[in-house]
């Protein structure tokens, strides 16, 4: 009786910022990725031409089952054309995580860039998270992995 | 069936080894189930153990945590934007929202996050992220409100966050106590994982160290037995091909399956060429084959064992050659993996064989050179009699003539010297005839009082020569007949009165006589009072060729062997001998013999009337008239001589034929016979005359003969004669024989008994009783009428008439077995032949007696 209200007020909230926030990002710039000191930046529609999927699963953070759609990892380093290292990804609070090069494959981690269909504001964990399976794979319920879920990124690092 | 327990043996061996292995599947069988169970808990248990890990390391608060002071930065980051005042107005606004865009999300994941479910229930946690979420919803018009309205705000907006501070603060404690708390239960639950996991690894290793051992000890035992097998094998095998029998095995079929070395050796096969083959084939003799596979087939079909198990036997083998030697063999039977097979040990005992026929030549060869001796001594004795009598009779008719004082001491000289030789010789023979056990056993009643009697009285004169006395005591008075050999008697007496008179001077020398009649025997005695025998001595006396104390031995004359013969003698006679002596005071020798005779008064009776009459030394001994036969002029000469001085008239023969001439012409009362002669030999003399049925079929004829053995004894009484007449020829022995024979004349019933009953039983045995008994009543009825009529006015003048009636009564009598009849119906049978009307009749007169006797005592059928 106590909780009720709150859902309402936050649900109020995301609406205003959901209508408000494709219109507000439809240009910016939702990534920088930084290669071999050259650096590329990335809209939304930059991020969905790379391709996209959807994966299902539920997170420690979230309530329910969730669906993410973003761009694989792998395809991302693909475009770039990296093969190894660490991906320096960092978050708009300046949060850094290290993600191993050789974590970016067909079927793990994706930068999602919407939740169950929504693109995400700020204030919920976009506009860009990274989301590995970890339903599809019980390795991917680690801590480590846990750790590499970056939410609020904003901004990739590849060093060799 | 086995007929023993082997069967059972086996059996419950094998039931051991069932239980054995039984045992060893359970063990297996164990073993894999605890490991299984091991294996599955350890899974189990790691799973369990690497869940709660992961759940460990999953709740590991160090993130959460981090998360929940990242809120208290982000919260102050915020803070620090809105209280900005470097900035203008745009860019602070700007950075006010990214920030608070930045809380608000870390915000709605603490309140979201199911990481943070547990410290959501915790305490007022919830409550308090409620309370900061209202505040940031309350602020979020500002926020989302124009830049200048947000500027303008940034003091409430500081004054809201500050408020939210402690509120947060109070989570992110909370939070710090609360995931402390979960992860020390976690790690007790991974602990107690773990150590479960540990307990059930030790207990796994534990289990597989016992297996470890028990498969080490399994393996050592299984090696150790295979060991003892391995050397049971080799010492097996060891044994079978050193064997020096041959062990051939076949199985049931008949076929080789073992083979040995010395089997190669002794049949001449190779092992190669006969394993698998049938072995009758190979080794049993080819006139042994259709035996041995009867034998073979007949102990398959009954299991009787003949040869089988029954120790050693005797067959023949044959060789490869085709050589046929004996063999001894063994055969025992066995279980093999294929049934039954024999085991059979095989020796080749042709080398025994050969050995022990030579072994049997050697002994007939022996025994032939000891009867050549015996036979040269036989011959010998002969040899130096014949002259020795010439001798002794030449020195005895010599000492009737007129000689002077000289001559009279030389011809005493002469005639003691060759009695000695005699002597020697005697012993000698005895000796010889004794040890070839070749003396003849007999059994002749006769009263061993009047023997002793007669004996003594002919050595009292030597005895009184040493001014000794001779004595006779019978103790035991009503003396009876017994049954024995008086010649071997008289031999006894003669040796032990002899010593007793050697060894005595100036004494008196004892003969006693006693009966046993309980035990059927009678002992005789000679006493001395001579110079005794020592202890160590009289153990030694009797033995053979053994060297006395030479004072004992000085002083007896002969050749030392007199008491060897003397105990021969006794216990040739079926008695014992023995002596008791004090040195100096004297010796007492004892003899025991045997009776022979069965308690019986009418056989004693009638032994007593007749043999007290031919053993009586009737001083009234009639002149008879006897035939010499003698082809040795000297020898005749001197029997001539003797016969002469005996007052009985001769007439010579000086041949066999000569004899049987003479005895067809005229009766004579008694016939003495040389035998060994030249044209016709006695022996052949004799048999003429008694076959003749002459006048003197049934004259007592006797032999005189240097050949004294008993094979030639056995001949002359087998060709009808009386006795024998050892040469040299003495008057006492003559004397002897023919007053004995004196009243044989009157007399001729030669049997005693009135039954014979060895006749009667094996009558009745091959009649049948009835038969037997109607035939003694016919006889009994025949009997009676002859004694009332032909015996009780017997017509001796009708003697043709009589005598077939006198002859078929004797038949009967003699089938029936009527002894003493029989003997009487024969003599008077024999008297009407010779025509002795007069002894004819007196025989007659006696048969009603005798009818009578033998009819009361006549034996039931």
């Amino acid at each position: 009786m106590f909780l009720h209200p709150a859902p309402a007020m936050f649900g109020l909230a995301f609406g205003i910022v959901a209508s408000m926030a494709p219109l507000a990002a439809s240009a910016e710039t939702l990534l920088t990725v930084t290669a071999q000191d050259e650096v590329t930046t990335y809209e939304l529609a930059d991020l969905e031409a790379l391709g996209a999927v959807t994966i299902e699963t539920e997170t420690i953070w979230t309530d329910g089952p969730q669906t993410f759609t973003g761009v694989p990892l792998a395809q991302l380093v693909a475009a770039l054309e990296v093969e190894d290292g660490v991906i320096l990804a960092s978050a708009i609070n300046d949060y850094t995580v290290e993600i191993p090069v050789s974590d970016a494959v067909e079927g793990g981690p994706i930068i999602a860039y919407l939740n169950n269909g929504d693109a995400m504001s700020v204030r919920d964990k976009g506009p860009l998270w990274i989301v590995y399976p970890y339903d599809s794979n019980p390795e991917y319920q680690a801590e480590l992995i846990y750790s590499r879920s970056i939410w609020q990124l904003d901004r990739i690092e590849l060093s060799d | 069936m086995p007929p023993d327990g082997s069967a059972n043996t086996k059996y419950s061996r094998k039931t051991a080894t069932h239980g054995m292995r039984r045992t060893r599947w359970f063990g297996a069988f164990t073993a894999f189930a605890v490991f299984a169970a091991c294996a599955v808990g350890i899974y189990f248990l790691s799973a369990d153990a690497r869940r709660e890990i992961n759940a460990l390391a999953t709740a590991n608060a160090d993130s959460t945590q981090w998360a929940l002071a990242q809120s208290e930065v982000e919260l102050l980051t915020l803070l620090s934007e809105v209280r900005r005042d470097d900035l203008d107005s745009d860019a602070q606004a700007a950075a006010v929202r990214r920030r608070f865009d930045v809380f608000y999300s870390r915000l709605k994941t603490m309140r979201e996050s199911s990481v943070l479910d547990g410290l959501r229930q915790e305490g007022d946690v919830d409550a308090a992220l409620l309370g900061i979420a209202d505040r940031l919803d309350a602020m979020i018009l500002t926020i989302d409100g124009p830049t200048q309205g947000l500027i303008s705000g940034l003091p409430l907006l500081a004054a809201e966050i500050e408020e939210a501070r402690p509120q947060l603060r109070e989570v992110s404690i909370a939070g710090v106590a609360y995931f402390s708390h979960l992860s020390d239960d976690q790690r007790a639950r991974v602990a107690k994982a773990l150590f479960r996991l540990g307990l059930l690894t030790f207990l796994l290793v534990a289990a597989l160290s016992a297996v470890v051992l028990a498969l080490v000890k399994s393996y050592r035992s299984a090696t150790k037995d295979s060991r003892e097998k391995d050397d049971a094998q080799r010492r097996m095998s060891g044994i079978v091909s050193t064997s020096l029998d041959a062990i051939i095995v076949v199985d049931l079929d008949g076929n080789v399956i073992e083979y040995n070395q010395a089997a190669e050796r002794i049949f001449g096969y190779t092992r190669d060429e006969i394993l698998n083959q049938k072995m009758s084939d190979k080794i049993v003799p080819d006139k042994y084959h259709a035996a041995h596979e009867t034998g073979m087939a007949r102990y398959i079909e009954t299991h009787e064992k003949r040869v089988v198990g029954q120790g050693r036997v005797q067959l023949e083998a044959k060789h490869k050659t085709g050589r046929v030697f004996p063999v001894e063999l063994s055969i025992s039977s066995a279980d093999g993996p294929d049934g039954e097979i024999f085991i059979s040990y095989l020796r080749d005992i042709s080398t025994r064989i050969a050995k022990q026929e030579e072994l049997v030549k050697a002994r007939d060869d022996a025994v032939a050179g000891e009867r050549a001796k015996a036979d040269l001594v036989a011959v010998m004795s002969h040899e130096m009699r014949t002259p020795l009598n010439g001798i002794v009779g030449a020195l005895e008719l010599l000492k009737t003539t007129e000689l002077d004082s000289t001559q009279s001491n030389m011809t005493d000289v002469m005639g003691t010297s060759a009695n000695m030789l005699l002597q020697h010789v005697n012993d000698v023979l005895d000796m010889s005839r004794l040890e070839a056990g070749a003396a003849e056993i007999i059994k002749r009643p006769f009263d061993p009082v009047a023997v002793t009697k007669e004996l003594l009285n002919s050595l009292r004169m030597s005895a009184q020569d040493r001014g000794n006395t001779l004595e006779l005591t019978v103790v035991t008075t009503g003396f009876d007949l017994v049954l024995g050999d008086a010649g071997k008697l008289r031999q006894i007496l003669t040796n032990l009165v002899g010593n007793a008179i050697k060894f005595t001077k100036h004494g008196t020398i004892a003969v006693e006589i006693e009966h046993h009649r309980a035990n059927a025997t009678w002992e005789l005695r000679v006493a001395d009072e001579g110079i005794g025998i020592s202890d160590e001595d009289q153990s030694k006396i009797f033995e053979d060729f053994i060297t006395l104390d030479p004072s004992y031995t000085r002083a007896q004359e002969g050749t030392g062997l007199g008491l060897a013969i003397v105990r021969r003698l006794v216990e040739h006679l079926g008695g014992e001998i023995g002596v008791e002596s004090e040195q100096g005071a004297g010796s007492v020798f004892w003899v025991r013999l045997p009776t022979h005779v069965k308690f019986d008064p009418m056989a004693a009776a009638t032994n007593s009337i007749k043999k007290s009459r031919s053993y009586d030394h009737s001083e009234t001994h009639s002149a008879l008239s006897v035939l010499l036969v003698e082809d040795n002029a000297i020898n005749r000469v001197i029997a001539r001589e003797m016969l002469s001085k005996l007052g009985h008239t001769c007439i010579e023969a000086h041949n066999g034929s000569e004899a049987v001439e003479l005895a067809n012409m005229r009766v004579f009362d008694a016939v003495l016979m040389d035998i060994s002669m030249p044209d016709m030999d006695g022996v052949e003399a004799t048999k003429r005359i008694k076959s003749s049925g002459g006048p003197n079929a049934r004259t007592p004829i006797f032999a005189v003969t240097a050949h004294a053995m008993p094979a030639d004894v056995a001949r002359f009484t087998t060709a009808g004669m009386q006795d024998v007449l050892v040469k040299p020829i003495s008057l006492d022995r003559l004397t002897d024989l023919l007053s004995g024979e004196a009243p044989k004349r009157q007399n001729n019933i030669v049997d005693n008994q009135l039954w014979d009953d060895a006749a009667v039983r094996e009558l009745s045995q091959s009649l049948g009783p009835d038969k037997h008994q109607d035939l003694m009543a016919l006889f009994v009825a025949e009997m009676d009428a002859a004694c009332e009529t032909t015996f009780a006015a017997p017509d001796i003048l009708d003697a043709a008439a009589l005598k077939p009636a006198v002859h078929k009564l004797a038949g009967s009598a003699s089938v029936l077995g009527a002894t003493q009849l029989r003997a009487l119906l024969h003599d008077i049978e024999a008297r009407l032949d010779a025509g002795d009307h007069a002894g004819a009749t007196q025989s007659y007169r006696k048969v009603t007696a005798c009818w009578t006797k033998t009819r009361d005592l006549r034996p039931a059928p």
